[in-house]
């Protein structure tokens, strides 16, 4: 019967872990590194979209990029941006608290700086399926060609134009992004005409 | 930016309105199979709930001191994984030595931890929602008694059915998936009692 | 003989030995993400490619793993591969990705992929476990494909992503939420393990 050795009890597994280990590592690197310019491009298209999708205006996904070129320059904390009837628009980001974590989204505006031409959700960590329902069309289309403050009520009974159809089952995320877009509405002629 | 999630109502959210089971589906696997006996739920959930604790604050300092200022985040998988398997193994020879008693009644349930989802979930939620350390901590210790809460309702319940006729096909998981789901929707009642600020 | 070695080991997890209907393991990852019919297909296809390679792997290395520390080699193995699918994933689908959050990663703890690990790869040839991993990895997404399938369909009225029913369906939103996932489920179930007691019952 073969023996079992100081080597083969202790040492060996450590060796094998170690080799393993090693193996599996630079595998994951390899092709981390391999994607990691593709990686960074997606994330930047990624917030290019959400800009274009907060001003309302259209686009094919394969052109953002030459869309977002033609219409938008980047100011200082802000977006201009030239909408569809070539009036011009803004678009600001604004991070909040959600209720998992912090919500990030794109508020556009008409050059009144008062009607919304649309919100995007850039970011969430809301419930799947219940608050996380915030970055859905049927949602954020509500805000188009609407002016703040709004009111978050219950989905399905929004009558007046101030009122917003909030999420079933997900009242605190409905109430947090209530409050974020509110506050976004409240700063954004701060934001983009003062300093 | 301001963040009101203070550990509390994470911790409150965590075991009710946003339970890691009934909510997020982390934690079947043993939920379905132990849920059968009220004394292993017990044992299990006590196990999980400790685990789970520990091992988020545990990995939250492993991500901020080793993996972020060295950018490998995107090791984290491999690392949590591996830091859940090792504290699981470490504290099962801690209670190997020190109790015997408790060893026999929760011994056996430690390596099934490892591969709950639950667990490596918690941790990876942590990252995710940028949690610090006392807010994972509470994060961890909340989803625990959440799963904790679930499994043991879910025990009591089935003991009760023990004598009611149940169709055949559904015995076994089929009932205990449907009994899962309505305990999801009740849990799902509970959102709106906390307002946070 | 080889050959019927290899058949026999694809067909059997897809039948009665479907890992998911015999133990109810490993849905805890996908049944998350089984509102949307897309994003179970990507899911479903990382499992089947973290099986398939992981097994094989395993089943390559499986003279020379230490008894002692067979779990964590299994759990890296596993890991690596999971590590894998959720950077490709981020680099060419981020907008699945972004969906598909943490659940990728949890792919790592699905019992079925450790389960057959330990009980098929360690002890089978690699040709035989790649095999075994891609039939598991199948048997496991059609059920979660099903699934998602009614989940979509109820409770938002698409598929993929395209509206198939019309204004008249009032949409089922319960199937968006966790508790109509559980009752899929068990109602799968069921169909499923009837159909099994009438082919016992008429002496299969």
């Amino acid at each position: 019967m073969k023996s079992e050795t100081f080597f083969s009890q202790r040492i060996f597994p450590l060796i094998f872990m170690g080799a393993v280990t090693v193996v599996a590592i630079t595998l994951v690197t390899g092709i981390y590194l391999l994607t990691e310019d593709q990686v960074l491009r997606n994330e930047l298209l990624f917030e290019r979209q959400a800009i274009l999708d907060a001003a309302g205006i259209e686009f094919d996904p394969d052109d953002i990029e030459r869309v977002y070129e033609q219409r938008v320059t980047k100011e200082n904390g802000w977006y201009s941006v030239q909408l569809p009837d070539d009036e011009r628009g803004y678009v600001i980001s604004i991070i909040g608290a959600g209720l998992w974590g912090p919500i990030e989204m794109m508020l556009g505006f008409y050059e009144d700086l008062e009607r919304m031409t649309g919100i995007a959700i850039l970011s969430h960590n809301e419930t799947p399926g219940l608050g996380a329902r915030i970055e859905q069309r049927e949602f954020t289309e509500q805000f188009r060609g609407r002016s703040g403050p709004f009111e978050m009520v219950d989905e399905g009974t929004a009558e007046e134009d101030h009122e917003i159809d909030g999420l079933t089952g997900a009242t605190r995320t409905t109430v947090a992004v209530g409050e974020i877009i509110n506050r976004g509405v409240r700063n954004a002629p701060d934001t983009v005409r003062g300093e | 930016m301001e963040n009101s999630m203070i550990p509390v109502a994470v911790f409150f959210a965590a075991v009710f309105t946003n339970n890691i089971l009934l909510t997020n589906y982390l934690g079947m696997c043993s939920f379905l199979s132990v849920s059968k006996d009220l004394k292993a739920s017990y044992g299990l959930g006590i196990a999980v709930t400790f685990v789970m604790a520990t091992t988020s604050a545990i990995n939250w300092a492993v991500y901020t001191f080793l993996l972020e200022p060295f950018n490998l985040e995107y090791l984290r998988f491999i690392v949590f994984i591996m830091v859940i398997a090792a504290f699981v193994q470490l504290v099962e020879m801690v209670i190997e030595r020190v109790s015997e008693s408790l060893y026999a009644a929760l011994g056996i349930f430690l390596p099934l931890i490892t591969v709950n989802c639950a667990i490596l979930g918690v941790s990876l939620f942590m990252v995710i929602r940028d949690y610090d350390l006392i807010t994972s901590f509470f994060f961890g210790l909340g989803s625990g008694l959440g799963w904790f809460l679930a499994i043991l309702s879910m025990a009591g319940i089935l003991q009760k059915l023990k004598k009611a006729r149940i169709p055949r096909g559904l015995e076994g998981p089929g009932i205990t998936l449907i009994i899962t789901g309505i305990m999801a929707m009740a849990f799902m009642g509970f959102s709106g009692i906390l307002t946070i600020g | 003989m080889a050959r019927g070695a290899a058949k026999k080991t694809f067909l059997k997890p897809l039948g009665r030995d479907n890992p998911v209907f015999a133990q109810i393991l490993g849905i805890c990852s996908t049944l998350a993400v089984t509102g949307k019919l897309e994003n179970t297909v990507v899911m479903c296809i990382g499992v089947i490619f973290v099986t398939t390679f992981s097994e094989g792997t395993l089943s390559l290395i499986r003279k020379w793993i230490p008894a002692r520390i067979r779990m964590m080699v299994e759990t890296l193995v596993i890991a690596t591969f999971v590590i894998i699918v959720d950077i490709v994933l981020r680099a060419f689908y981020p907008d699945i990705w972004r969906q598909l959050g943490p659940y990728v990663g949890l792919i790592i703890t699905n019992c079925i992929i450790m389960g057959r690990a330990e009980a098929f790869a360690l002890n089978n040839p690699p040709g035989l476990s790649l095999i075994d991993g891609l039939a598991s990895g199948l048997g496991y997404s059609y059920v979660l494909i099903v699934i998602a399938f009614f989940r979509e369909l109820m409770g938002t009225g698409q598929l993929w992503g395209v509206q198939i029913l019309g204004d008249w369906w009032t949409n089922w939103t319960i199937m968006v939420m966790p508790a109509g996932a559980f009752f899929m489920l068990a109602i799968f179930i069921w169909v499923v393990k009837g159909v099994f007691i009438q082919e016992e019952q008429h002496g299969k």
